[in-house]
């Protein structure tokens, strides 16, 4: 049997009181929530 | 494996090609598994299919080429109406399948699509094209159709018992066109982490539970819109989640294999069950979530391929 490996690349990167404002994390979600520096850190070869 | 997703913190991988891509001149050997590229939101199937035979190419031929439906969030993030998901999807995928096949130019006038010059100056390397998966949740018409077409098909997070039956539609498909089905056209996704003790694994795995509630939480709309599924799949949908991922305890979802969290060894016995249980040759690892920290990912990455995958050759 093979294996594969995968991650959604997940943005876990807020407050989770602040998820539970809204009636869904997908969609309604507000993007300001989006951290443009962690991703940066942890995929781009520039960082 | 690469998915993607749009609008939302669960998937911030956004474009499946372009990941595919990166990972093409970042890895030598291992298989790019995109699981994959949402069709019936895709409006030229013709880029599509020069995007996926780009990484086919710079890869050296390593792309299994996933399609999808998608969730109900990514018709409602492009507009799209989810009367016509499945039409499209049939159809994004003939195209594709022609652009990869057949010489042009070509000119396509499909129901949903429309070309007058169909002349792909970029071909996969592997012919007749990379190999195609298709993963399925609920819908017994996606097993049918994959199974007709002996691309592999692989459940997503279901209990054995729907997975079985998702499997005997599968079955029921390639019959119908005269194919054999072997464990290589059978695959299986669950979420996964190893540690150097079965303590710390269980506290990793606490991680996957974040993927099965929080971000599966809203309105049913935002997930199956009306239309999107036929009523087959509707009442088969019922019956695959009788209960909500997102209301079962971490013990519950331990228990039933949607996460797989130890040692090494106890790892190993628990993916030997699975491949009892169901006959597959492809599994799945979600093997990341939440905040599992980069230290703890590692490690589990490390033991998965120093003891994990050693002693599953022979599984």
């Amino acid at each position: 049997m093979k294996l594969y490996y995968f991650s959604e690349m997940p943005h876990h990167e807020y407050p989770d009181e602040e998820g539970l404002k809204y009636p869904s994390l997908r969609l309604e979600f507000p993007n300001r929530f989006f951290d443009r520096e962690k991703p940066t850190r942890s995929a781009s070869t520039a960082s | 494996m690469i998915n993607e997703h749009h609008s939302t913190p669960s998937c911030v991988d956004v474009g499946v090609n372009m990941t595919a891509a990166v990972l093409a001149r970042t890895t030598r050997r291992a298989k790019i598994l995109l699981l994959g590229n949402i069709l019936p939101i895709e409006d030229n199937p013709v880029r599509m299919a020069e995007q996926i035979a780009m990484a086919d190419l710079i890869s050296g031929g390593r792309v299994l080429s996933g399609f999808v439906r998608g969730v109900g969030i990514e018709t409602w993030w492009s507009n799209s109406n989810p009367i016509h998901n499945r039409e499209r999807f049939e159809e994004c995928h003939d195209l594709i399948l022609k652009c990869w096949t057949e010489p042009g130019p070509f000119r396509w006038e499909g129901q949903h699509y429309h070309f007058r010059h169909v002349n792909p100056w970029c071909l996969p390397l592997q012919r007749p094209h990379p190999p195609i998966w298709i993963p399925g949740t609920a819908s017994p018409e996606t097993a049918l159709w994959a199974g007709r077409r002996g691309y592999t098909y692989v459940p997503f997070l279901v209990p054995f018992e729907i997975a079985r039956e998702l499997f005997e539609f599968y079955r029921q498909g390639a019959a119908e066109a005269g194919r054999t089905v072997t464990d290589d056209n059978l695959g299986f996704l669950i979420c996964a982490v190893t540690a150097d003790t079965k303590e710390k694994a269980l506290e990793a795995g606490r991680h996957f539970v974040w993927r099965m509630g929080p971000t599966l939480r809203g309105p049913v709309d935002f997930f199956a819109p009306v239309g999107m599924r036929s009523r087959a799949g509707a009442q088969f949908a019922l019956k695959a989640r009788p209960r909500s991922l997102s209301t079962m305890s971490y013990e519950e979802l331990l228990d039933g294999h949607f996460i797989v969290a130890g040692t090494p060894d106890e790892v190993v016995d628990r993916f030997a069950r699975v491949r009892r249980e169901l006959g597959v040759g492809h599994l799945l690892l979600e093997a990341q979530e939440s905040r599992m920290d980069h230290p703890t990912t590692m490690r589990s990455i490390e033991l998965m391929g120093a003891k994990v995958i050693p002693a599953m050759a022979g599984v």
